[in-house]
Protein backbone atom coordinates (compact mmCIF):
# COMPACT_ATOMS: atom_id res chain seq x y z
CA UNK A 1 0.00 0.00 0.00
CA UNK A 2 1.44 3.09 -0.75
CA UNK A 3 1.86 6.19 1.69
CA UNK A 4 -0.98 7.06 3.99
CA UNK A 5 -2.19 10.48 3.75
CA UNK A 6 -5.17 10.33 6.73
CA UNK A 7 -4.09 8.08 9.35
CA UNK A 8 -6.66 7.29 12.04
CA UNK A 9 -5.37 5.22 15.56
CA UNK A 10 -7.31 4.19 17.66
CA UNK A 11 -9.86 7.14 17.96
CA UNK A 12 -12.29 7.52 21.07
CA UNK A 13 -14.57 10.13 21.16
CA UNK A 14 -17.17 11.53 23.74
CA UNK A 15 -20.09 13.90 23.86
CA UNK A 16 -20.54 14.26 26.97
CA UNK A 17 -20.68 11.39 29.02
CA UNK A 18 -21.96 8.85 25.79
CA UNK A 19 -18.46 7.49 24.68
CA UNK A 20 -19.58 7.15 20.86
CA UNK A 21 -16.07 6.38 19.24
CA UNK A 22 -14.32 3.34 20.42
CA UNK A 23 -11.08 2.86 18.97
CA UNK A 24 -11.61 3.55 15.37
CA UNK A 25 -8.87 3.20 13.09
CA UNK A 26 -7.78 2.91 9.32
CA UNK A 27 -5.82 4.63 7.26
CA UNK A 28 -6.45 6.22 3.77
CA UNK A 29 -4.15 5.61 1.16
CA UNK A 30 -3.12 8.43 -1.02
CA UNK A 31 -5.35 9.03 -4.04
CA UNK A 32 -7.89 6.24 -2.65
CA UNK A 33 -11.29 6.19 -2.45
CA UNK A 34 -12.98 4.81 0.97
CA UNK A 35 -16.25 4.25 2.07
CA UNK A 36 -17.48 4.88 5.79
CA UNK A 37 -20.63 2.76 5.68
CA UNK A 38 -23.19 2.01 9.07
CA UNK A 39 -26.55 2.40 9.85
CA UNK A 40 -27.96 5.38 11.41
CA UNK A 41 -25.36 6.59 15.07
CA UNK A 42 -23.51 4.10 14.41
CA UNK A 43 -20.65 6.72 14.50
CA UNK A 44 -19.32 7.81 11.21
CA UNK A 45 -20.45 11.67 11.13
CA UNK A 46 -18.78 11.45 14.08
CA UNK A 47 -15.29 9.94 12.65
CA UNK A 48 -15.49 12.53 10.01
CA UNK A 49 -15.87 15.23 12.65
CA UNK A 50 -13.20 14.21 14.67
CA UNK A 51 -10.94 14.02 11.96
CA UNK A 52 -11.59 17.62 11.52
CA UNK A 53 -10.90 18.36 15.22
CA UNK A 54 -14.32 18.84 15.54
CA UNK A 55 -14.60 16.75 17.95
CA UNK A 56 -11.78 16.05 20.16
CA UNK A 57 -10.71 12.51 20.42
CA UNK A 58 -10.04 11.64 24.02
CA UNK A 59 -7.61 9.00 22.96
CA UNK A 60 -6.16 8.03 19.98
CA UNK A 61 -4.40 9.88 16.85
CA UNK A 62 -5.29 11.35 13.86
CA UNK A 63 -2.49 11.64 10.78
CA UNK A 64 -2.06 13.81 8.21
CA UNK A 65 0.28 13.10 6.14
CA UNK A 66 2.63 12.53 9.63
CA UNK A 67 1.30 15.57 11.00
CA UNK A 68 -0.29 14.20 14.36
CA UNK A 69 -3.58 16.76 14.28
CA UNK A 70 -5.22 15.56 16.99
CA UNK A 71 -3.96 19.01 19.06
CA UNK A 72 -4.32 21.46 16.11
CA UNK A 73 -7.59 23.76 15.97
CA UNK A 74 -9.98 22.96 13.17
CA UNK A 75 -8.72 25.54 10.61
CA UNK A 76 -5.03 24.54 10.54
CA UNK A 77 -6.67 21.00 9.70
CA UNK A 78 -8.13 22.11 7.28
CA UNK A 79 -4.93 23.69 5.50
CA UNK A 80 -3.14 20.89 5.68
CA UNK A 81 -5.49 19.93 3.16
CA UNK A 82 -8.54 18.07 4.38
CA UNK A 83 -12.09 19.45 3.15
CA UNK A 84 -15.27 19.00 5.01
CA UNK A 85 -18.74 18.74 3.58
CA UNK A 86 -20.83 17.74 6.76
CA UNK A 87 -24.38 15.74 6.66
CA UNK A 88 -26.14 19.59 6.97
CA UNK A 89 -24.22 20.95 4.08
CA UNK A 90 -23.70 24.19 5.91
CA UNK A 91 -23.91 26.28 2.99
CA UNK A 92 -23.93 30.08 3.66
CA UNK A 93 -27.53 31.65 3.34
CA UNK A 94 -26.37 34.86 3.30
CA UNK A 95 -23.68 34.40 1.00
CA UNK A 96 -24.27 33.77 -3.15
CA UNK A 97 -23.04 31.07 -4.68
CA UNK A 98 -20.32 32.86 -5.98
CA UNK A 99 -19.36 34.28 -2.74
CA UNK A 100 -19.63 30.80 -0.88
CA UNK A 101 -17.07 29.39 -3.45
CA UNK A 102 -14.38 32.14 -3.15
CA UNK A 103 -14.78 32.74 0.28
CA UNK A 104 -12.31 29.97 1.06
CA UNK A 105 -10.92 29.13 -1.96
CA UNK A 106 -6.81 28.24 -1.49
CA UNK A 107 -4.02 26.90 -4.06
CA UNK A 108 -2.79 23.56 -3.43
CA UNK A 109 -1.14 23.23 -0.32
CA UNK A 110 2.23 21.81 -2.05
CA UNK A 111 1.42 24.25 -5.19
CA UNK A 112 1.62 21.24 -7.37
CA UNK A 113 -0.99 19.49 -8.74
CA UNK A 114 -3.76 20.18 -11.40
CA UNK A 115 -5.56 23.13 -9.16
CA UNK A 116 -9.10 23.72 -8.75
CA UNK A 117 -10.53 27.13 -9.93
CA UNK A 118 -13.81 28.47 -9.97
CA UNK A 119 -13.63 27.70 -13.82
CA UNK A 120 -13.07 24.02 -13.25
CA UNK A 121 -15.42 23.67 -10.39
CA UNK A 122 -18.05 25.85 -13.34
CA UNK A 123 -17.26 22.94 -15.81
CA UNK A 124 -18.11 20.00 -13.19
CA UNK A 125 -21.41 21.82 -12.11
CA UNK A 126 -22.75 23.96 -15.06
CA UNK A 127 -25.73 24.42 -12.62
CA UNK A 128 -23.77 26.08 -10.01
CA UNK A 129 -22.35 28.45 -12.60
CA UNK A 130 -26.11 29.20 -13.67
CA UNK A 131 -27.34 30.27 -10.21
CA UNK A 132 -24.03 31.72 -9.36
CA UNK A 133 -25.83 34.89 -7.70
CA UNK A 134 -27.82 33.53 -6.04
CA UNK A 135 -27.79 33.46 -1.99
CA UNK A 136 -27.31 30.06 -1.02
CA UNK A 137 -30.79 29.71 0.69
CA UNK A 138 -32.11 30.36 -2.65
CA UNK A 139 -30.96 26.90 -3.64
CA UNK A 140 -32.42 23.35 -4.13
CA UNK A 141 -30.80 20.72 -1.88
CA UNK A 142 -29.33 19.23 -4.98
CA UNK A 143 -27.34 22.70 -5.93
CA UNK A 144 -26.50 22.82 -1.96
CA UNK A 145 -24.94 19.29 -2.30
CA UNK A 146 -23.41 20.46 -5.58
CA UNK A 147 -21.93 24.23 -3.61
CA UNK A 148 -20.84 22.46 -0.89
CA UNK A 149 -18.64 20.08 -2.25
CA UNK A 150 -17.57 23.04 -5.28
CA UNK A 151 -16.57 24.77 -2.31
CA UNK A 152 -14.64 21.82 -0.62
CA UNK A 153 -12.75 21.52 -3.88
CA UNK A 154 -12.31 25.32 -4.21
CA UNK A 155 -9.84 24.80 -1.02
CA UNK A 156 -7.75 22.49 -3.37
CA UNK A 157 -7.81 19.50 -0.45
CA UNK A 158 -5.51 16.42 -0.41
CA UNK A 159 -8.27 14.26 1.25
CA UNK A 160 -12.43 14.99 0.88
CA UNK A 161 -14.84 14.31 3.92
CA UNK A 162 -17.70 13.84 2.24
CA UNK A 163 -21.05 13.12 4.72
CA UNK A 164 -23.87 11.63 3.11
CA UNK A 165 -23.52 12.20 -0.39
CA UNK A 166 -26.83 12.01 -2.09
CA UNK A 167 -28.83 11.92 1.07
CA UNK A 168 -32.02 13.20 0.43
CA UNK A 169 -32.00 14.41 -2.99
CA UNK A 170 -33.63 13.45 -6.15
CA UNK A 171 -32.35 10.45 -8.07
CA UNK A 172 -30.85 12.10 -11.17
CA UNK A 173 -29.35 14.54 -9.04
CA UNK A 174 -28.01 11.48 -7.16
CA UNK A 175 -26.91 10.32 -10.30
CA UNK A 176 -25.23 13.82 -11.04
CA UNK A 177 -23.42 13.37 -6.96
CA UNK A 178 -21.83 9.77 -8.16
CA UNK A 179 -20.62 11.02 -11.12
CA UNK A 180 -18.71 13.68 -9.76
CA UNK A 181 -17.23 11.74 -7.14
CA UNK A 182 -15.86 9.55 -9.92
CA UNK A 183 -14.44 12.78 -11.32
CA UNK A 184 -12.73 13.64 -7.76
CA UNK A 185 -11.59 10.02 -7.36
CA UNK A 186 -9.47 10.51 -10.54
CA UNK A 187 -8.22 13.87 -10.27
CA UNK A 188 -6.23 11.82 -7.12
CA UNK A 189 -7.67 13.51 -3.99
CA UNK A 190 -8.44 10.71 -1.46
CA UNK A 191 -11.79 10.81 0.04
CA UNK A 192 -14.17 9.15 2.53
CA UNK A 193 -17.75 8.73 1.23
CA UNK A 194 -20.72 8.34 3.63
CA UNK A 195 -23.88 7.05 2.15
CA UNK A 196 -26.31 4.94 2.23
CA UNK A 197 -26.37 3.22 -1.31
CA UNK A 198 -23.70 -0.09 -0.62
CA UNK A 199 -24.30 -0.60 -4.08
CA UNK A 200 -22.79 3.04 -5.55
CA UNK A 201 -20.21 2.81 -3.14
CA UNK A 202 -19.36 -0.99 -4.06
CA UNK A 203 -18.95 0.49 -7.02
CA UNK A 204 -17.17 3.44 -6.66
CA UNK A 205 -14.68 2.48 -3.26
CA UNK A 206 -11.71 1.05 -3.55
CA UNK A 207 -12.01 0.03 0.39
CA UNK A 208 -14.80 -0.33 2.72
CA UNK A 209 -14.69 0.51 6.57
CA UNK A 210 -18.12 -0.47 8.31
CA UNK A 211 -18.75 0.63 11.87
CA UNK A 212 -21.20 -0.51 14.52
CA UNK A 213 -21.48 1.40 17.36
CA UNK A 214 -18.24 3.15 16.95
CA UNK A 215 -16.47 0.31 16.32
CA UNK A 216 -14.77 -0.61 12.94
CA UNK A 217 -16.12 -4.21 12.11
CA UNK A 218 -14.77 -4.43 8.75
CA UNK A 219 -12.27 -3.07 6.74
CA UNK A 220 -11.88 -4.04 3.31
CA UNK A 221 -12.26 -4.39 -0.88
CA UNK A 222 -15.75 -4.42 -2.48
CA UNK A 223 -15.43 -8.14 -3.39
CA UNK A 224 -15.42 -9.17 0.60
CA UNK A 225 -17.59 -6.50 1.22
CA UNK A 226 -20.35 -7.78 -1.35
CA UNK A 227 -19.67 -11.41 -0.67
CA UNK A 228 -20.62 -11.70 2.31
CA UNK A 229 -25.11 -11.29 2.50
CA UNK A 230 -24.96 -12.06 6.04
CA UNK A 231 -22.67 -9.52 7.28
CA UNK A 232 -24.48 -6.45 4.54
CA UNK A 233 -27.85 -7.63 5.87
CA UNK A 234 -26.80 -7.63 9.48
CA UNK A 235 -25.18 -4.43 9.49
CA UNK A 236 -26.00 -2.49 6.27
CA UNK A 237 -29.59 -3.82 6.52
CA UNK A 238 -29.33 -4.98 2.36
CA UNK B 1 -44.24 75.01 11.97
CA UNK B 2 -41.72 76.46 9.93
CA UNK B 3 -40.53 74.31 7.19
CA UNK B 4 -36.93 75.66 6.49
CA UNK B 5 -36.25 75.37 10.10
CA UNK B 6 -37.89 71.43 10.11
CA UNK B 7 -35.25 70.86 7.38
CA UNK B 8 -32.82 72.41 9.37
CA UNK B 9 -33.59 69.81 11.99
CA UNK B 10 -34.05 66.69 9.79
CA UNK B 11 -30.53 67.69 8.74
CA UNK B 12 -29.18 67.80 12.35
CA UNK B 13 -31.46 64.09 13.07
CA UNK B 14 -29.76 62.75 9.85
CA UNK B 15 -26.22 63.90 11.33
CA UNK B 16 -27.04 62.35 14.48
CA UNK B 17 -27.94 59.47 12.88
CA UNK B 18 -25.05 59.05 10.66
CA UNK B 19 -22.56 59.28 13.65
CA UNK B 20 -24.78 56.99 15.90
CA UNK B 21 -24.42 54.37 13.21
CA UNK B 22 -20.44 54.49 13.17
CA UNK B 23 -21.22 53.33 16.72
CA UNK B 24 -24.17 50.95 16.40
CA UNK B 25 -22.50 49.12 12.87
CA UNK B 26 -19.61 48.06 15.48
CA UNK B 27 -22.13 46.87 18.12
CA UNK B 28 -24.18 45.23 15.84
CA UNK B 29 -21.26 42.96 14.23
CA UNK B 30 -19.55 42.51 17.11
CA UNK B 31 -22.60 41.05 18.25
CA UNK B 32 -23.70 39.57 14.70
CA UNK B 33 -20.37 37.73 14.19
CA UNK B 34 -18.74 37.01 17.57
CA UNK B 35 -22.02 36.98 19.23
CA UNK B 36 -20.49 39.04 21.98
CA UNK B 37 -22.84 41.73 23.65
CA UNK B 38 -19.96 44.26 24.47
CA UNK B 39 -20.87 47.11 26.66
CA UNK B 40 -17.92 48.55 26.47
CA UNK B 41 -18.59 49.64 23.15
CA UNK B 42 -19.44 53.04 24.36
CA UNK B 43 -15.98 53.43 25.86
CA UNK B 44 -14.13 53.38 22.90
CA UNK B 45 -16.45 56.31 21.70
CA UNK B 46 -15.44 58.02 24.63
CA UNK B 47 -11.48 57.04 24.54
CA UNK B 48 -12.06 58.28 20.77
CA UNK B 49 -13.24 61.67 21.98
CA UNK B 50 -10.86 62.55 24.88
CA UNK B 51 -8.00 60.80 22.21
CA UNK B 52 -9.66 63.88 19.98
CA UNK B 53 -8.47 66.41 22.70
CA UNK B 54 -4.92 65.05 23.59
CA UNK B 55 -4.04 64.70 20.13
CA UNK B 56 -5.67 68.19 18.81
CA UNK B 57 -4.03 69.52 21.30
CA UNK B 58 -0.59 67.44 20.38
CA UNK B 59 -0.65 67.16 16.86
CA UNK B 60 -2.65 71.21 16.51
CA UNK B 61 -5.36 69.68 13.91
CA UNK B 62 -7.89 67.64 14.35
CA UNK B 63 -6.94 65.47 11.67
CA UNK B 64 -3.38 64.75 12.85
CA UNK B 65 -5.64 63.30 15.81
CA UNK B 66 -8.02 61.51 13.19
CA UNK B 67 -4.67 59.79 11.65
CA UNK B 68 -2.84 59.06 15.08
CA UNK B 69 -6.31 58.08 16.95
CA UNK B 70 -7.40 55.07 14.70
CA UNK B 71 -4.29 53.10 14.37
CA UNK B 72 -4.42 53.92 18.57
CA UNK B 73 -7.83 52.69 18.26
CA UNK B 74 -7.43 49.67 16.26
CA UNK B 75 -4.35 48.19 18.14
CA UNK B 76 -6.54 48.88 21.87
CA UNK B 77 -9.03 47.06 20.01
CA UNK B 78 -6.93 44.05 19.31
CA UNK B 79 -5.15 44.05 22.61
CA UNK B 80 -9.21 44.22 24.37
CA UNK B 81 -9.67 41.73 22.62
CA UNK B 82 -6.47 39.49 22.74
CA UNK B 83 -6.88 39.84 26.40
CA UNK B 84 -10.24 40.13 27.76
CA UNK B 85 -13.33 39.68 24.39
CA UNK B 86 -11.48 36.35 23.42
CA UNK B 87 -12.68 34.48 26.98
CA UNK B 88 -15.86 35.19 26.00
CA UNK B 89 -16.68 33.69 22.84
CA UNK B 90 -18.32 30.37 24.59
CA UNK B 91 -19.62 32.30 27.28
CA UNK B 92 -23.39 32.83 28.56
CA UNK B 93 -24.57 36.51 27.91
CA UNK B 94 -24.42 37.41 31.51
CA UNK B 95 -21.17 36.81 31.69
CA UNK B 96 -20.04 38.56 28.85
CA UNK B 97 -22.31 41.73 30.74
CA UNK B 98 -20.42 41.23 33.37
CA UNK B 99 -16.97 41.23 32.04
CA UNK B 100 -17.62 44.17 29.96
CA UNK B 101 -19.23 45.99 32.00
CA UNK B 102 -16.14 45.96 34.18
CA UNK B 103 -14.42 47.48 31.20
CA UNK B 104 -16.72 50.53 31.59
CA UNK B 105 -15.73 50.48 35.06
CA UNK B 106 -11.64 50.50 34.53
CA UNK B 107 -12.09 52.79 31.20
CA UNK B 108 -14.02 55.42 33.25
CA UNK B 109 -11.53 55.60 36.45
CA UNK B 110 -8.77 55.74 33.64
CA UNK B 111 -10.64 58.83 32.02
CA UNK B 112 -10.61 60.58 35.30
CA UNK B 113 -6.94 60.06 35.96
CA UNK B 114 -5.83 61.04 32.77
CA UNK B 115 -8.18 63.73 31.84
CA UNK B 116 -10.16 64.85 35.36
CA UNK B 117 -13.94 64.52 35.69
CA UNK B 118 -14.41 68.83 34.22
CA UNK B 119 -15.76 69.28 30.88
CA UNK B 120 -13.57 69.56 27.75
CA UNK B 121 -14.02 71.37 24.31
CA UNK B 122 -12.22 70.58 21.08
CA UNK B 123 -11.80 73.31 18.42
CA UNK B 124 -13.35 72.70 15.32
CA UNK B 125 -10.73 72.76 12.82
CA UNK B 126 -10.57 76.45 11.01
CA UNK B 127 -11.85 75.70 7.47
CA UNK B 128 -14.49 73.87 9.37
CA UNK B 129 -15.33 76.71 11.64
CA UNK B 130 -18.26 78.49 9.96
CA UNK B 131 -21.55 77.88 8.94
CA UNK B 132 -23.29 77.32 5.37
CA UNK B 133 -25.64 79.97 5.32
CA UNK B 134 -29.77 78.73 4.48
CA UNK B 135 -31.88 81.32 4.55
CA UNK B 136 -31.10 85.17 5.38
CA UNK B 137 -31.70 84.03 9.12
CA UNK B 138 -30.79 80.50 9.10
CA UNK B 139 -27.56 78.81 8.46
CA UNK B 140 -26.20 75.46 8.85
CA UNK B 141 -22.79 74.12 10.93
CA UNK B 142 -20.00 73.25 8.14
CA UNK B 143 -18.83 71.13 10.60
CA UNK B 144 -21.40 68.62 10.97
CA UNK B 145 -21.94 68.87 7.04
CA UNK B 146 -18.30 67.50 6.83
CA UNK B 147 -19.48 65.05 9.76
CA UNK B 148 -22.64 63.57 7.72
CA UNK B 149 -20.08 63.48 4.65
CA UNK B 150 -17.02 61.67 6.82
CA UNK B 151 -19.65 59.05 8.43
CA UNK B 152 -21.07 58.68 4.45
CA UNK B 153 -18.35 58.10 3.27
CA UNK B 154 -17.05 55.74 6.14
CA UNK B 155 -20.69 53.57 5.87
CA UNK B 156 -20.09 53.31 1.79
CA UNK B 157 -16.32 51.77 2.89
CA UNK B 158 -17.82 49.33 5.61
CA UNK B 159 -20.98 48.41 2.71
CA UNK B 160 -17.84 47.78 0.09
CA UNK B 161 -15.74 45.79 2.95
CA UNK B 162 -18.71 43.77 3.67
CA UNK B 163 -20.17 43.02 0.41
CA UNK B 164 -17.54 42.60 -2.15
CA UNK B 165 -14.58 41.82 -0.03
CA UNK B 166 -13.43 38.00 1.09
CA UNK B 167 -12.99 39.79 4.09
CA UNK B 168 -16.42 40.59 4.43
CA UNK B 169 -17.90 36.88 2.71
CA UNK B 170 -15.92 35.85 5.78
CA UNK B 171 -17.18 38.07 8.13
CA UNK B 172 -21.12 37.26 6.95
CA UNK B 173 -20.21 33.34 6.89
CA UNK B 174 -19.17 33.46 10.59
CA UNK B 175 -22.19 35.33 11.23
CA UNK B 176 -24.09 32.10 10.79
CA UNK B 177 -22.05 29.32 11.12
CA UNK B 178 -18.53 29.48 12.47
CA UNK B 179 -17.75 26.09 12.85
CA UNK B 180 -17.78 25.24 9.38
CA UNK B 181 -15.73 28.51 8.45
CA UNK B 182 -12.98 26.83 10.69
CA UNK B 183 -13.80 23.87 8.57
CA UNK B 184 -12.86 25.57 5.38
CA UNK B 185 -9.38 26.66 6.88
CA UNK B 186 -10.10 30.19 8.44
CA UNK B 187 -8.65 31.01 11.54
CA UNK B 188 -11.72 32.73 13.32
CA UNK B 189 -9.75 33.65 16.06
CA UNK B 190 -7.81 36.11 14.12
CA UNK B 191 -10.94 36.85 11.87
CA UNK B 192 -12.89 37.65 15.40
CA UNK B 193 -9.65 39.77 16.20
CA UNK B 194 -10.01 41.91 12.42
CA UNK B 195 -14.08 42.53 13.27
CA UNK B 196 -13.42 43.41 16.67
CA UNK B 197 -10.95 46.08 16.09
CA UNK B 198 -12.51 47.37 12.74
CA UNK B 199 -15.59 47.40 15.41
CA UNK B 200 -13.80 49.59 18.09
CA UNK B 201 -11.97 51.80 15.01
CA UNK B 202 -15.74 52.63 13.99
CA UNK B 203 -16.60 53.98 17.00
CA UNK B 204 -13.54 55.62 18.27
CA UNK B 205 -13.72 57.51 14.88
CA UNK B 206 -17.14 58.32 16.12
CA UNK B 207 -15.82 59.54 19.32
CA UNK B 208 -13.03 61.80 17.60
CA UNK B 209 -14.95 63.68 15.16
CA UNK B 210 -18.27 63.91 17.29
CA UNK B 211 -15.92 65.78 19.42
CA UNK B 212 -15.29 69.16 18.02
CA UNK B 213 -19.60 69.20 17.92
CA UNK B 214 -20.43 68.14 21.55
CA UNK B 215 -18.63 68.72 24.67
CA UNK B 216 -16.75 65.80 26.60
CA UNK B 217 -17.80 65.11 30.12
CA UNK B 218 -17.72 62.07 32.42
CA UNK B 219 -20.23 59.47 31.17
CA UNK B 220 -20.03 60.09 27.27
CA UNK B 221 -19.43 56.87 26.64
CA UNK B 222 -22.62 55.35 28.38
CA UNK B 223 -24.86 57.73 27.04
CA UNK B 224 -23.79 56.74 23.67
CA UNK B 225 -24.21 53.00 24.26
CA UNK B 226 -27.32 52.83 25.29
CA UNK B 227 -28.64 54.87 22.36
CA UNK B 228 -26.58 52.47 20.03
CA UNK B 229 -27.78 49.56 21.62
CA UNK B 230 -31.82 50.83 20.62
CA UNK B 231 -30.60 51.40 17.38
CA UNK B 232 -29.33 47.81 17.11
CA UNK B 233 -32.14 46.54 18.64
CA UNK B 234 -34.57 48.45 16.16
CA UNK B 235 -32.28 47.32 12.86
CA UNK B 236 -32.57 43.95 14.13
CA UNK B 237 -28.95 42.35 15.95
CA UNK B 238 -26.22 41.90 13.70
CA UNK B 239 -27.27 43.58 10.59
CA UNK B 240 -25.34 46.20 9.05
CA UNK B 241 -27.90 47.23 7.21
CA UNK B 242 -30.46 47.51 9.99
CA UNK B 243 -27.96 49.73 11.99
CA UNK B 244 -27.73 52.26 9.55
CA UNK B 245 -31.67 52.51 8.97
CA UNK B 246 -32.42 52.44 12.75
CA UNK B 247 -29.69 54.88 13.34
CA UNK B 248 -31.06 57.05 10.65
CA UNK B 249 -35.00 56.85 12.35
CA UNK B 250 -33.36 57.32 15.77
CA UNK B 251 -31.29 60.19 15.30
CA UNK B 252 -34.61 61.87 13.71
CA UNK B 253 -36.80 60.86 16.96
CA UNK B 254 -34.32 62.07 18.56
CA UNK B 255 -33.71 65.66 17.10
CA UNK B 256 -38.13 65.92 16.68
CA UNK B 257 -38.39 64.69 20.10
CA UNK B 258 -36.26 67.41 21.79
CA UNK B 259 -37.57 69.82 19.03
CA UNK B 260 -41.16 69.56 18.90
CA UNK B 261 -41.84 68.30 22.33
CA UNK B 262 -40.06 69.95 24.65
CA UNK B 263 -43.40 71.36 26.23
CA UNK B 264 -44.50 67.88 27.74
CA UNK B 265 -41.81 67.43 29.53
CA UNK B 266 -40.00 63.87 30.05
CA UNK B 267 -41.32 63.33 26.23
CA UNK B 268 -38.96 65.01 24.56
CA UNK B 269 -36.26 61.90 25.57
CA UNK B 270 -38.84 58.95 25.45
CA UNK B 271 -39.77 60.02 21.39
CA UNK B 272 -36.36 57.33 20.93
CA UNK B 273 -37.88 54.67 23.26
CA UNK B 274 -41.92 55.15 21.73
CA UNK B 275 -39.99 54.58 18.17
CA UNK B 276 -38.24 51.32 19.24
CA UNK B 277 -41.68 50.21 20.76
CA UNK B 278 -43.25 50.39 18.12
CA UNK B 279 -40.94 48.69 15.93
CA UNK B 280 -41.09 45.92 18.42
CA UNK B 281 -44.09 45.49 18.04
CA UNK B 282 -44.69 45.52 14.50
CA UNK B 283 -41.56 43.33 13.99
CA UNK B 284 -40.39 41.88 16.99
CA UNK B 285 -36.53 40.99 15.56
CA UNK B 286 -36.12 44.71 14.60
CA UNK B 287 -36.24 45.75 10.75
CA UNK B 288 -33.67 43.93 9.39
CA UNK B 289 -33.20 40.90 11.96
CA UNK B 290 -33.55 37.12 11.21
CA UNK B 291 -36.75 35.54 12.02
N1 LIG C 1 -24.15 16.41 19.40
C1 LIG C 1 -24.39 15.19 19.93
N2 LIG C 1 -24.61 15.06 21.26
C2 LIG C 1 -24.84 13.85 21.81
N3 LIG C 1 -24.88 12.71 21.12
C3 LIG C 1 -24.67 12.77 19.80
C4 LIG C 1 -24.42 14.02 19.13
N4 LIG C 1 -24.26 13.76 17.81
C5 LIG C 1 -24.41 12.44 17.67
N5 LIG C 1 -24.65 11.83 18.84
C6 LIG C 1 -24.82 10.41 19.07
O1 LIG C 1 -23.64 9.79 18.65
C7 LIG C 1 -23.91 8.59 17.99
C8 LIG C 1 -23.23 8.57 16.65
O2 LIG C 1 -23.79 9.59 15.87
P1 LIG C 1 -23.28 9.90 14.40
O3 LIG C 1 -21.80 9.92 14.40
O4 LIG C 1 -24.00 11.11 13.93
O5 LIG C 1 -23.79 8.62 13.62
P2 LIG C 1 -23.96 8.36 12.07
O6 LIG C 1 -23.37 9.49 11.33
O7 LIG C 1 -23.27 7.07 11.85
O8 LIG C 1 -25.43 8.25 11.83
C9 LIG C 1 -25.43 8.47 17.92
O9 LIG C 1 -25.85 7.58 18.93
C10 LIG C 1 -25.91 9.84 18.20
O10 LIG C 1 -27.14 9.81 18.87
MG1 LIG D 1 -24.34 10.86 10.12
Amino acid sequence: MSEAVLDVGGVHAHYGQSHILHGVTFRLARGECMSLMGRNGMGKSTTLRAIMGLVKPTLGKVWVLGTDMAHLPTDRIATLGVAYVPENRGIFPNLTVLENLVMAARPPVDGGGAGWTLERVFDLFPRLNARKDSWGNNLSGGEQQMLTIGRALMTNPRILLLDEATEGLAPLVRDEIWRVIGVIKDSGIASIIVDKNVKRLAGIADRHVVLVKGRVVFNGNGEALMGDPEFLNRHLGV
Amino acid sequence: MDVTLFLLQTLNGIQHGLLLFLVASGLTIIFGIMGVINLAHGSFYMIGAYLALSLTQWTGSLFGAVLLGIPIAILLGLAIERLFIVHLYDRDHLQQVLLTFGLILIFNELQSIVWGDDPHSVPKPAMLAGSVPVTETLSYSTYRLFLSVVCLVVAGCLYLVIHRTRLGMRMRAGAYNAEMVRSLGIDTRRLFAVVFAIGVSLTALAGIIAAPDRSLYPGIGEQVLIISFVVVVIGGIGSVKGAFVGAILIGLADVYGQAYLHDFRGFASAAVYALMAAVLLWRPTGLFGRR
